[in-house]
């Protein structure tokens, strides 16, 4: 029985039910970094919190099924094959419409299986059947058909990839998330939609898209070469962000700053490498760098910015942390 | 059950898009579950679920059902294969034959069941309150409104019902283990 380093229960059910006050959250990271009972215990208090949960997460999982299924079915963005030609039809002649209809049907049917690749531990490369060009990041997967159809092309992402996509007149290529709708006509990009962050982004190299939020499109944001937006999961807002010049640093491996604030500095290391980083004091993201970095790895980013400013790291809860020495 | 099925099949034919929804919600984690089974792929599995039911949608006018739950599954599974084919992940698929309905649940279903259960063994208040913390995520002040208590019983009482799940939840799985 560990009960003299256990956590109490009523700590328990606070920490994990957002209840905590600053102080509690405090010193249980402080124990947690440092106490290997006390880490196993919380390990108990998960499992069990987690277990009471999971009807919970299959109702938000088939919630979000369900959304993104809809984007698919009835959207307006989504009805274009077969659909507009069938309503045009219509006031001329019902009749012949009702015969011509399974005819209409059948190309859907014969509709191609989407492929689904899934990035493992290194960047992928993609040419996908148009001639647009896909870096997929790792861990990422993006769902497409072997061929596309003849009015649209259609591809649905989860992670992050950068596209340099092919104009082709009257066929628009859409770039899926849970969240939103990105819709190109001919330009390079970069969309991110991780799971675990709080907004989901897109960031324009060269030409112009178009992204739409929610359910039916409604909200939609036209944004330009150099320009980069966030929707943001909580609010389910979309904002204009100015472009991080490393956005697309977990593509090239280069990472560059100029005086830029370590509070910048650390955020960009975070998105690039997607491992949490930050600092226990204020005057630290106020210090400023200046250099570039080429194919290193998180841990040399790190060791190079503790030298440069006298700071040690230490890892609390899965959070690297710097600290004045 | 079977007639319950054709009238949402008649009513999807019509585009009633409410009858897609409850077929939907009825068998969307069951399907995932088996998608995952034979993919071993959270991801996959989402895939071919979503392009079981767009296929449904698109041709809701020619299906002809009978009975939901053995179609889904059948169409789930041969989705599912169609995905290792492309991705190679399974040398030959005769390896593979479809898994019996009951298979595809049975642990994960075990597991809820039990958490249920013990849920369920909570006194009344205390039943209330975690249930509104853990699966409706209200704040403990949110609570304390709605049941006029103070936080701090909140408080006390999520500690116990966390504690008492703590102490029974290993036993009572491993007792449902040996049960079966």
């Amino acid at each position: 029985m560990k009960q003299t380093t256990g956590i109490d229960a009523a700590l328990a059910a606070r920490l994990l039910a957002g209840e905590a006050s600053e102080s509690e959250k405090e010193r249980h990271r402080n124990r947690l970094a440092g106490d290997a009972d006390y880490r196993s215990d919380w390990a108990q208090w998960l499992w069990v919190w987690d277990a009471a949960g999971t009807e919970e997460a299959e109702r938000r999982d088939c919630d979000v099924a369900w959304t993104r299924l809809q984007r698919k079915t009835h959207s307006p963005l989504f009805l274009l094959k077969g659909r507009t030609l069938a309503l045009s039809l219509a006031a001329a002649a019902v009749l012949l419409l009702a015969l011509l209809l399974p005819l209409l049907w059948t190309p859907a049917a014969n509709q191609p299986e989407l492929l689904v690749t899934a990035g493992g531990d290194e960047i992928q490369e993609l040419v996908l059947e148009d001639g647009t060009r896909v870096s997929l990041n790792t861990n990422s997967r993006l769902s497409y058909p072997e061929e596309f159809g003849p009015h649209e092309r259609r591809v649905f992402l989860s992670g992050e990839a950068w596209f340099e996509v092919e104009a082709q007149g009257g066929r628009p290529f859409y770039v899926e998330t849970d969240e939103l709708l990105v819709k190109v006509v001919g330009t390079a990009f970069n969309v991110r939609s991780w799971p675990e962050s709080a907004g989901v982004s897109v960031e324009v190299g060269s030409g112009r898209v178009e992204v739409h939020a929610g359910l039916d499109g409604a909200e939609h944001v036209l944004l330009q070469k150099g320009e980069g937006l966030v929707f943001h999961r909580g609010t389910q807002h979309l904002e204009h962000v100015p472009l991080n010049p490393n956005y697309l640093a977990w593509k090239t491996g280069q990472l560059y700053f100029e005086d830029t604030p370590l509070s910048e500095v650390l955020q960009t290391l975070e998105r690039t490498y997607r491992r949490p980083i930050t600092a226990d004091h204020p005057s630290i993201f106020e210090e400023k760098l200046g250099g570039s970095f080429s194919h290193q790895s998180f841990e040399y980013v790190v060791e190079v910015l503790c030298a440069t400013f006298q700071l040690e790291q230490s890892t609390v809860n899965g959070v690297v942390v710097l600290s004045r020495q | 059950m079977g007639n319950a099925d054709q009238e949402l099949m008649q009513r999807l034919a019509q585009g009633d898009a409410g009858a897609f929804e409850t077929v939907f919600r009825t068998h969307y984690t069951l399907l995932l579950r088996y998608a995952c089974k034979i993919t071993g792929d959270k991801a996959a599995a989402e895939d071919v679920v979503q392009l079981v039911f767009a296929n449904i949608w698109e041709g809701r006018k020619r299906l002809e059902v009978k009975q939901l739950k053995p179609y889904l599954l059948r169409a789930t599974h041969n989705k599912s294969l169609t995905f290792l084919m492309q991705h190679q992940r399974q040398a030959s698929l005769e390896l593979l034959p479809p898994l019996a309905e009951e298979e595809v649940d049975e642990v994960d279903e075990q597991r809820e069941e039990v958490v249920r259960l013990l849920i369920d063994a909570l006194p009344e208040q205390r039943r209330r309150i975690f249930k509104m913390s853990r699966l409706d995520g209200l704040k403990y002040r949110e609570i304390a409104t709605q049941l006029g208590l103070s936080v701090k019983t909140v408080e006390a009482q999520m500690g116990k019902a966390l504690q008492f799940l703590r102490s029974s939840l290993p036993q009572a799985l491993k007792n449902s283990e040996v049960s079966d």
